[in-house]
């Protein structure tokens, strides 16, 4: 009898502990892993080659994308580079929306894959070896926030040939390359219409947006927690978005990231204000 | 029909009571709130003076950048000398982050040797929601009068490094001088940035 009772014990010792793991990381296990990663395991003189900073999260964690939402914070990159290297801006695959109510945060859970576009010059030697360094500095939150911070560096080999790529990674910078936005194959018109703006898609052909949803790129002109409204009109879709009752600047153009069935349109398009019929009678007719 | 008019009730209910919000040149919304010291404190008892509102975490990186080097304090402690009253409001909910008690507070207050005339508690959140406070920090600036000058920032650099804190512009002495100096406040609303308020 009480060896059973010992079992029982001991089995769930067995089940508790794992768990326990599983919902508090120890405190010396950082919220997120941080690599640098390149595609190629070679630079060829001359040719451009795609670098990856790549965070790893644990369970629960999430990260920002370059507009992080309500809260939070989009992670940087500080490169150190030698001096025929030049390293473009970051790319931002699309995000998701992360809801904490009452907020809402665009970001990644996970893990991601942000990428750069290094370029390289004809003067490159072949037979060096090229030290790539950054500092980079992200924040991951779950319930709470957590600064990272890090020191990462690569050394890629020059040779005259064709990049070796590297083939552990090449599969992620393609599904990363994947969430990049593409430009919009279709009409793009924005107009506010008082305190909403009405993001507005013809000739869409196929396409569908009945799901879609939109990043905007910059922090604050938007409250993100009011429903989405998407409309059905004649060759395409129409998108509400609510304006925050405080801007901190006015917005005149409309810049961010359509996503939909797993795919990302760059919109960048002025706002036209609809023109009401005073305005037009008097003259005003652009 | 009474289904229908119990469902438009709550509807509207529901409305006023989700996100108003501390619009620069709007009257401040009116709070009544308990400090640490068991001191009750409203916005309007304050009229005739300067108030600033700091949305606060003791334990997000953010609110810890302008803590552990001094600039929150400092900031605390020149506003008290241009007159203005600064209130630090907490708005953890009980069992998320920065929700302590009066007395854990009020040692970590005087450890960090916080400045501002009072620390409130708003852990049932009402007076962050009132005010459509999203970050800590999330900093709000009220005149005499009792309208709002400011909302937003702290600053111009949105970051947890407080290296950053020397070159950044801050937007809560900015208006305070400004609007003491009888002129516009240059940055009436920015976007703030921070942790999420943990309501």
């Amino acid at each position: 009898m009480n060896q059973k009772i010992i079992c029982f014990l001991l089995f769930l010792t067995v089940f508790i502990r794992p768990l326990s793991v599983l919902s508090q990381p120890p405190d010396d296990m950082p919220p997120a892993e941080a690599v640098l990663v390149s595609e190629v395991n070679s630079i060829q003189p001359g040719k451009s080659f795609w670098i990856g900073f790549k965070l790893v999260l644990q369970d629960g964690w999430h990260t920002y994308w370059q507009n992080p939402g309500d809260s939070g914070l989009p992670a940087s990159i500080e490169w150190e580079l030698p001096e025929n290297l030049k390293a473009g801006d970051i790319e931002w695959p699309y995000p998701e929306k992360i809801l904490i109510p009452p907020f809402v945060t665009f970001g990644y859970e996970g893990e991601v894959l942000l990428l750069v576009q290094m370029t390289s010059s004809n003067l490159l030697a072949p037979g060096s070896e090229q030290l790539i360094r950054a500092r980079a500095g992200w924040l991951s939150c779950k319930e709470i926030c957590v600064p990272g911070k890090a020191e990462l560096s690569l050394r890629l080999p020059v040779l005259d040939s064709e990049p070796i790529l590297n083939q552990t990674e090449q599969a992620n910078f393609q599904n990363a390359r994947k969430r990049l936005p593409q430009s919009a194959p279709f009409e793009v018109n924005v107009y506010q219409n008082r305190k909403k703006l009405v993001l507005r898609m013809t000739e869409i052909g196929p396409l569908d947006f009945s799901e879609a949803e939109f990043f905007p790129s910059e922090q604050g002109f938007f409250d993100y927690s009011k429903p989405k409204k998407i409309k059905k009109i004649e060759d395409g879709i129409e998108i509400e978005l609510h304006i925050l009752p405080v801007l901190s600047k006015p917005i005149r153009q409309l810049k961010g990231v359509l996503v939909s069935s797993g795919k990302a349109y760059s919109i960048n398009s002025p706002i036209k204000q609809k023109t009401n019929i005073f305005q037009w009678l008097k003259g005003d007719r652009k | 029909m009474k289904k229908f008019l119990f469902f438009a009730w709550t509807l509207i209910l529901l409305n006023s009571l989700a996100w108003a919000d501390a619009t620069p040149g709007n009257p401040a919304p009116d709070f009544s709130l308990t400090d640490t010291n068991g001191k009750s404190h409203s916005l309007s008892q304050y009229k005739g003076k300067y108030v600033v509102l700091e949305w606060n975490n003791p334990d997000c990186p953010f609110v810890k950048k302008h803590y552990s080097g001094g600039n929150m304090q400092n900031l605390q402690k020149s506003a008290a000398e241009k007159g203005a009253v600064w209130l630090t409001i907490n708005s953890s909910a009980p069992g998320k982050q920065g929700n302590y008690s009066a007395e854990q507070l009020n040692e970590m207050n005087s450890a960090s040797k916080v400045n501002s005339s009072a620390y409130l508690l708003d852990s049932d959140g009402k007076a962050g929601r009132a005010y459509g406070a999203k970050t800590t920090p999330h900093l709000f600036v009220i005149n005499p009068e009792g309208t709002v000058i400011y909302a937003g920032a702290i600053d111009d650099k949105a970051s947890t490094d407080a290296s950053d804190i020397a070159s950044s512009k801050n937007y809560v002495q900015a208006a305070l001088e400004e609007d003491m100096a009888g002129k516009d406040v240059s940055s009436p609303a920015t976007q703030s940035y921070g942790c999420s308020v943990k309501y």
